[in-house]
């Protein structure tokens, strides 16, 4: 199949009455590496919410590998927003991580089998934290946390990888670390990920896109000033101060 | 000696009760700690008031009233939750006073006096018969069977709903069916504590064993032995006092509580991410 990993046509998303995302338009192509940046509150999470199906559209169509997102998405891995569960929960790393595979562990009684444990062993290796497996994760410190949740969602050999501001509460040295680890990533899946932080887009994005309840694309992996004036209505040089020159083009005297 | 008292029948049954109620309130209390259904577990217990009544009224085994309107109670809150997205403590709060409600409207209806009321409020572990200890062994079986089954989906759904949403299992049905779990749990445990103190039961034992538990399956067990020490002690306790059992075992429970915080703060060791 050659079609878009990702495809929403003017997508709209209505929640408790206010128009959370206005007619977007997104394609992701396999391969990618997709960012898309936005202010707090410009619809990030609900857009990655309708991409997993988890929320309705209440216009446009979403298709993820050509399909339903709700038949699409045990081929889906997802790293959602820092602590949205409970860390005390009673786990090992590993129980943690085999239980990001139970979707494809068929029966009714879905017992985990030796392949499942392997996969959860290369997952905790390439996370780097497979000297962790036997602790429980109310011991790990924040990005060892951050870890373990990118492991549960690599644990299912996902051909999509969603990401929902992974680098909040992650220290520098970590986020760099992370940063690599995706771009290692890339060659197997398609990423797709969200931050409100300019900062954390590094050079490896392929396609970047800025989400203010509308959204804002050249196509391309470059931030054009009109794009980041339209989803954040301030000046450039205030957002792209401190950034790297080569995220951003030459704007004639900008940055 | 004290253990003489084992010739006894009502004893050995009492005993035996004791540790069906320690394995059911090990295994379906720990899952109510971590998906925080503590208020809900206490409002299915009161709700089974309502059966009693029924029961009553109808001239039939309270016991199985209980039983029959806890179930009908679960199903219902999970039913209304999902389709009217109520909030689950919502619910909870209006399920514990109308199953009360419903309870002294239909014992106030039945003519006459209505016996062992006072046993069904507090529990009375010393007068169980043989007949119901079966029950309630055949209770703790099923959900001892269902939860073994059901481990790592009720472990993923308790843990994450939403990714278990992404992953596609069944999440309404497995939120539903630990509903159904807690109610039977409640059965089984309203005769030996009763109907008030049964939250105690469900929640106390798994929440020390919680403290000393790095995955579910070792604080399954020990909220079992935590919840044994505290059954089985507070029997001999209360026989040897002549004080009521239900009584004797959750304030000995309530101890057990108090000295693990007593241990944590000596030690310095608070569960890490506790607020504050």
């Amino acid at each position: 199949m050659n079609g878009p990993v990702i495809e929403l046509e003017s997508v709209s998303c209505l929640l408790s009455g206010r128009t959370v995302l206005d007619a977007v338009d997104l394609k992701v192509r396999k391969g990618d590496l997709y960012a898309v940046i936005g202010p707090n509150g410009g619809g990030k999470t609900t857009l990655l919410k309708v991409i997993l199906g988890l929320l309705p559209a209440s216009s446009g169509t979403v298709r993820v590998f050509g399909t339903d997102p709700r038949k699409a998405r045990t081929r889906i891995g997802y790293v959602p927003q820092y602590r949205t569960f409970d860390f005390r929960y009673p786990l090992t790393v590993e129980e943690m991580v085999l239980s990001g595979r139970l979707g494809l562990v068929p029966g009714l009684v879905r017992r985990f089998s030796e392949k499942d444990r392997k996969a959860a062993r290369r997952a905790l290796e390439r996370t780097a934290i497979l000297h962790l497996s036997r602790r429980p994760i109310c011991d790990l410190s924040g990005g060892e946390q951050q870890r373990a949740i990118i492991a549960r969602a690599l644990v299912g050999e996902p051909d999509l990888l969603i990401l929902d501001e992974p680098m909040v509460y992650v220290d520098m040295p970590t986020e760099m670390q992370l940063f690599d680890m995706l771009k290692a990533l890339k060659d197997e899946m398609t990423v797709l990920l969200v931050t409100h932080d300019i900062g954390a887009i590094s050079t490896n994005v392929t396609r970047v896109a800025c989400l203010n309840g509308k959204i804002f694309t050249h196509d391309t992996s470059e931030i054009s000033e009109d794009m980041l004036t339209a989803a954040y209505h301030c000046p450039v040089d205030l957002i792209a101060h401190g950034i790297p020159h080569r995220v951003f083009r030459d704007h004639g005297g900008v940055g | 000696m004290i253990l003489s008292i084992l010739g006894f029948e009502f004893f050995r049954n009492a005993v035996a009760a004791g540790l069906i109620a320690s394995i059911v309130c090990g295994i379906i209390g720990s899952f109510v700690i971590v998906k925080r259904l503590v208020s809900l577990s206490g409002g299915l217990a009161h709700a089974a008031f309502g059966g009693v009544g029924l029961g009553y009224f109808l001239g039939v085994d309270p016991f199985l009233g209980a039983a029959g309107f806890t179930l009908a109670i679960a199903l219902l809150i999970g039913t209304i939750r999902e389709k009217f997205g109520q909030y689950m403590e919502t619910l909870t709060g209006v399920v514990w006073a109308a199953g009360m409600a419903t309870g002294i409207l239909f014992i106030a209806l039945t003519p006459g006096y209505a016996p062992e009321l006072f046993g069904f409020l507090f529990g009375n572990i010393l007068l169980i018969p043989s007949e119901d200890l079966i029950i309630m062994g055949i209770l703790a079986l099923g959900i001892l069977l269902i939860v073994t089954a059901g481990f790592n989906q009720l472990v993923a759904v308790t843990f994450d709903e939403e990714y278990a949403r992404v992953m596609n299992l069944p999440v309404t049905a497995l939120l539903l069916l630990l509903l159904l779990l807690i109610a039977f749990s409640v059965i089984v445990l309203l005769r030996v504590v009763g109907i008030i103190l049964v939250i105690a039961l469900l929640t106390i034992p798994p929440a020390i064993a919680r403290e000393y538990s790095g995955s579910m399956r070792s604080m399954m067990c020990l909220s079992v032995l935590a919840a044994a020490g505290c059954t089985i002690g507070g029997l001999f306790l209360s026989y040897a006092m002549n004080v009521p059992s239900g009584a004797t075992i959750i304030l000995l429970a309530t101890v057990g509580y108090g000295l693990m915080l007593f241990e944590r703060w000596m030690t310095g060791r608070r569960t890490q991410g506790a607020p504050g």
